[in-house]
C-alpha cells in the first residue's frame, strides 16, 4: 500500500474474493456513489474503488492539463492503479465516461481485464450527423459548462471541499455525507470538457475484452441509439436494456443493478 | 395553505426520481409561461434545457440521492415560449406514500446574475493576466539568466589568468557588476513570484542551530573583509527545529546578516540568536523560535522604521558606498510570511538593530541528520584520469564557456552537441564519462533526452548533469527524480562545476 498511486487515486480496496471487480465513478462524482452496489458483491470479490483524479478525494496536486486532457491519461492511470494493487482478470465496472476509459484501458493493456461492464456508456456525446447522433450539440455542452461554473463561485454545497479525510476509516466516510460530490471546480471544468467532446468511436473495434452494455431506459445522457451503436460496433459485446431510468441506475435502481450484473457475470462463468 | 402556497413569491415544485412533476406553484407556472396545473404530470425535462438536464442528471439529482438536498445551486429553467430563465434553487428530499419525491424552491436572478456575470467574467480576466504575467516571469528568467551565464563565466575565467593590475581590476568590475546584476535579477524574480502566488515553498524540520552556523559559515568571509566580529549567542545548539524552507530560510537568515555586517561601524559586532517565545496572540501554536540578528550599526529612527521592507527603500543608502540592491528586505519579508513565519526590527539610534525573524517550533524530522556545507574545494585532480565529456547545448557562447572551462582538466576529452538528436548519437558512439546538458534544446527538451539516455544499456550507466537557467525547484526536482546526478543553474559557478566534474570523474 505504499505506492504514491493509492493516495493520488484514493485507492480502497475491500471485499473478499480471488476475482477482483473495480469500479469507476462517472463524470460529476466520486467512489461514493457505489455504496449500494458494494455490499452484494463484498463476499465473493475483491473490489477496487477509486477517484478519478481531480474528483473525491483524489490528490488534486497530480491533475495534469496534458495527461488529463484525454481519456487516454485516465485510462493510463487505471492501468497504474492496477499494477500497483497487483491485479489481473479485473472485472472492469465503469459508469458513463469511466465506461471509455475502461475501454481505452482495455485496449493498450488487454491482459490484465477479463470483462468490461458498462453503465450508460456512449462512445461520443456530440451528434455527428448525419451517421452518428450523440445526443448533444455543441451549444448545449457550452450550457452546461457555463451552469457548472456559475456553480463554482463559491456557494453550492457539493462543490464544497471535503469535510474531512477518512481513509483510515472507509465506513466513516460513506457515511460523510458532505463530501459526496465533492470536487475541484478548475479540474471539474475541465473534466466536462474532456467528457463531452471525446470521439472514441474509431476505438471499439480495438478492445478484444467482452463487455456488458447497461442501457437505461430514458436516459437523456446515453440515449437508446447510443447503447444500439455500441452494441453493433464493440466486438463480444451484449447490450441490456434496464428497467431503469435515468442515468445513475446503481444509485436510483440498485437492485436492479446489481441483479443484471450478476446475471452477466454467472452466464459468463464467473460467478 | 394552498393559497399561500400559490401565491407566495418564490417558485415551488415537487418532483419524483423518475422526473415526473407532481406539483408546481402558481407563481412558478406564470413565470414560465403556463397556465396553473398545467404541467403536473409532465417531465421535468420539460423545463429544462439540454444542459440544464446533463447537470440535473449528473450533479443534482445524485446530490439529492445521496445527501438529500442540494442547497444554493445556479440553474436555469426553460419557459413554455424557449426563453432561459435563470433561477437560485434549494431541493430537498422526503419520503411520501412510500416512495421519494424532491421538493424545491426557485428564485429568479435576474440583475443579480448580470451582475455575477461580470465578476466571473472580471475574474477570468484577472486569472489570465496572473497566468500571462507567470509565463513572462519564467520566460525572462531564462532569457536574463543565460547571458549572464556568458558575461559570469568568461569573467571568472579571465580572472584565473595572468592579468595587469589595470586589466585586473577592470575584470573586477565586470564580475562583481555581473554578480550584482544576476543578485537583483533572482531578488527581483523572487518578488515577482511570491507576488503572483507561484513562489514555491516546501516546509519540513530545519535545525535552528545547523541554519544558523551555514548562515554564519557563509558571511563570515565578508565579516573578515570588513573586520566585523560575528558570532553565535550560547544557547543556540539545542534552540529545536523549526518548520521552514530550508533554502529560502537560509536566504532570509543570510540577508539579515550581511545587513548587519554591511551597516555596521567600524570594528563593529554581529550577534545571531535564537530563543524560543510564547505566543499570546495564537495560544493553538504556542511553540514559535524567534531568530535574531543584532549589529552595532547607526540604527534607525523609529519613524522610518516602516519603510525598510519597501521594494527599492534603502534609506539613504543608495547615496553612500554601501552596496545592495534595495530588495533584500522586501524579500525577506515576503519570504518569511509565505514560510508561516513573520519578521520585524527594533532599533536604537546610534546603538545598533536588531531585525529578527520568527518560525513555529516543530519536531525534528524522522532520520533528520546534519548536513554540512559544501567545504571549499580546490582539490587537484588526479594525473592518471582520462575522460570524455560531452556538453548538449544550442548557445555557442555556452559550448565555446565551458570548453574553456574544461581546459583547465587537460585530461578531459571534450565533446559537444548543438541539439539533442545529435547529442544522442555521440551519446551511443562514444565512450563517455559524463554528460552535461541543457534543458531548452531547439528539438527536443532536456527531460526526454535525459529519459532516451536512461532507456538504453549503454548510456544509462553514464551521468548526467543539468546545467540550465530554469532555476525553478519544480524543474529541479523534476529532472533530478528522472535520473539526473546534479542541477546546476545557469549562470552557474565555475568552481562549483569543476566540483561537480572532479567528484564524478573520480567514481
Amino acid at each position: 500500500m505504499n505506492s504514491p498511486i493509492f493516495a493520488r487515486n484514493n485507492v480502497q480496496v475491500q471485499g473478499n474474493g480471488a476475482q477482483t471487480l473495480m469500479l469507476a465513478h462517472g463524470f460529476g462524482c466520486d467512489q461514493n456513489m457505489w455504496r449500494f452496489i458494494t455490499p452484494a458483491f463484498k463476499e465473493n470479490f475483491q473490489i477496487v474503488l477509486f477517484d478519478h483524479v481531480g474528483s473525491g478525494k483524489s490528490d488534486l496536486n497530480a491533475y495534469d492539463i496534458e495527461r488529463h486532457g484525454n481519456l487516454q491519461g485516465y485510462a493510463d492511470d487505471v492501468i497504474e492503479i492496477c499494477e500497483a494493487v497487483e491485479l489481473e482478470d479485473v472485472i472492469f465496472v465503469g459508469h458513463s465516461v469511466s465506461c471509455m476509459i475502461g475501454l481505452l484501458a482495455s485496449i493498450r493493456r488487454p491482459e490484465l481485464f477479463s470483462r468490461l461492464i458498462m453503465i450508460g456508456p456512449s462512445p461520443c456525446y456530440m451528434n455527428h450527423p448525419p451517421e452518428y447522433s450523440g445526443g448533444f450539440e455543441h451549444s448545449d455542452i457550452e450550457e452546461l459548462l457555463a451552469m457548472m461554473e456559475k456553480n463554482y463561485i463559491g456557494w453550492a454545497s457539493f462543490f464544497a471541499p471535503t469535510v474531512m479525510q477518512n481513509s483510515e476509516m472507509p465506513e466513516l466516510s460513506e457515511e460523510l455525507e458532505g463530501s459526496f460530490c465533492s470536487t475541484n471546480p478548475k479540474t471539474t471544468l475541465r473534466f466536462a470538457h474532456t467528457t463531452f467532446y471525446a470521439d472514441n468511436r474509431a476505438d471499439l473495434p480495438k478492445t478484444k475484452v467482452p463487455s456488458l452494455i447497461m442501457q437505461c431506459a430514458e436516459d437523456i445522457i446515453a440515449p437508446l441509439e447510443v447503447g444500439q451503436y455500441l452494441h453493433a460496433h464493440l466486438p463480444g459485446s451484449t447490450l441490456h436494456l434496464m428497467q431503469a431510468t435515468g442515468h445513475c441506475p446503481h444509485m436510483s435502481h440498485p437492485e436492479e443493478t446489481i441483479r443484471v450484473i450478476q446475471e452477466y457475470l454467472a452466464k459468463a462463468g464467473v460467478l | 395553505m394552498d393559497e399561500l402556497l400559490n401565491k407566495a413569491p418564490c417558485g415551488f415544485l415537487v418532483f419524483a426520481d423518475d422526473g415526473t412533476i407532481s406539483l408546481v406553484n402558481e407563481t412558478l407556472s406564470g413565470w414560465l409561461g403556463y397556465e396553473p396545473g398545467e404541467l403536473s404530470g409532465y417531465s421535468l425535462n420539460t423545463i429544462l434545457s439540454v444542459g440544464g438536464r446533463i447537470f440535473h442528471q449528473t450533479h443534482i439529482l445524485p446530490l439529492l440521492q445521496m445527501s438529500g438536498k442540494a442547497e444554493e445551486i445556479y440553474f436555469s429553467l426553460k419557459a413554455k415560449n424557449g426563453q432561459a430563465l435563470p433561477m437560485l434553487a434549494n431541493a430537498a428530499r422526503r419520503e411520501e406514500n412510500g416512495a421519494f419525491v424532491n421538493d424545491c424552491v426557485f428564485l429568479p436572478m435576474r440583475q443579480r446574475r448580470e451582475y455575477e456575470d461580470e465578476l466571473l467574467q472580471a475574474k477570468k480576466v484577472a486569472d489570465e493576466a496572473s497566468q500571462a504575467k507567470a509565463k513572462f516571469l519564467s520566460m525572462m528568467s531564462h532569457e536574463l539568466r543565460t547571458p549572464m551565464n556568458a558575461i559570469l563565466g568568461f569573467g571568472q575565467l579571465l580572472q584565473m589568468n595572468e592579468l595587469d593590475e589595470r586589466q585586473a581590476e577592470s575584470v573586477h568590475h565586470i564580475v562583481k557588476s555581473g554578480q550584482h546584476l544576476l543578485e537583483l535579477i533572482n531578488e527581483v524574480l523572487d518578488i515577482s513570484r511570491i507576488e503572483a502566488g507561484h513562489l514555491e515553498i516546501s516546509l519540513e524540520p530545519v535545525s535552528a542551530q545547523e541554519i544558523m552556523s551555514e548562515a554564519l559559515d557563509m558571511t563570515r568571509p565578508l565579516a573578515i573583509k570588513r573586520g566585523i566580529e560575528i558570532k553565535v549567542l550560547p544557547g543556540a545548539d539545542d534552540a529545536g527545529f523549526v518548520l521552514a524552507d530550508r533554502g529560502r530560510l537560509r536566504q532570509v537568515l543570510l540577508n539579515l546578516v550581511a545587513n548587519g555586517i554591511k551597516y555596521n561601524r567600524a570594528g563593529g559586532k554581529v550577534t545571531i540568536a535564537a530563543e524560543s517565545v510564547a505566543n499570546s496572540s495564537q495560544a493553538a501554536n504556542s511553540g514559535r523560535l524567534r531568530f535574531s540578528v543584532c549589529d552595532t550599526g547607526l540604527g534607525i529612527a523609529p519613524d522610518r522604521l516602516d519603510l525598510l521592507f519597501q521594494p527599492f527603500e534603502r534609506l539613504g543608502a543608495e547615496y553612500g558606498e554601501i552596496e545592495g540592491t534595495g530588495l533584500g528586505l522586501a524579500l525577506s519579508q515576503r519570504l518569511s510570511e509565505a514560510m508561516g513565519g513573520e519578521i520585524g526590527v527594533s532599533s536604537v539610534e546610534n546603538e545598533g538593530s536588531c531585525f529578527w525573524i520568527e518560525l513555529p517550533l516543530t519536531q525534528a524530522a524522522p532520520g533528520a541528520q546534519r548536513s554540512t556545507p559544501a567545504a571549499e574545494h580546490d582539490a587537484e585532480y588526479s594525473a592518471n584520469h582520462t575522460a570524455t565529456i560531452l556538453y548538449i547545448d544550442d548557445s555557442a557562447s555556452n559550448i565555446k564557456l565551458m570548453q574553456r572551462v574544461l581546459a583547465r582538466r587537460p585530461q578531459v576529452r571534450f565533446m559537444s552537441a548543438p541539439n539533442g538528436k545529435i547529442g544522442l548519437e555521440l551519446a551511443q558512439a562514444h565512450l563517455l564519462n559524463l554528460i552535461l546538458l541543457d534543458l531548452e534544446l531547439p528539438d527536443m527538451h532536456g527531460d526526454a533526452i535525459l529519459q532516451q539516455l536512461q532507456t538504453t544499456a549503454r548510456t544509462r550507466p553514464i551521468p548526467v548533469v543539468m546545467l540550465s537557467a530554469d532555476a525553478t525547484h519544480k524543474q529541479i526536482k523534476r529532472s533530478t527524480e528522472a535520473g539526473a546526478r546534479d542541477y546546476l543553474t545557469k549562470p552557474f559557478e565555475v568552481p562549483k562545476l569543476l566540483e561537480i566534474l572532479d567528484a564524478l570523474l573520480d567514481e
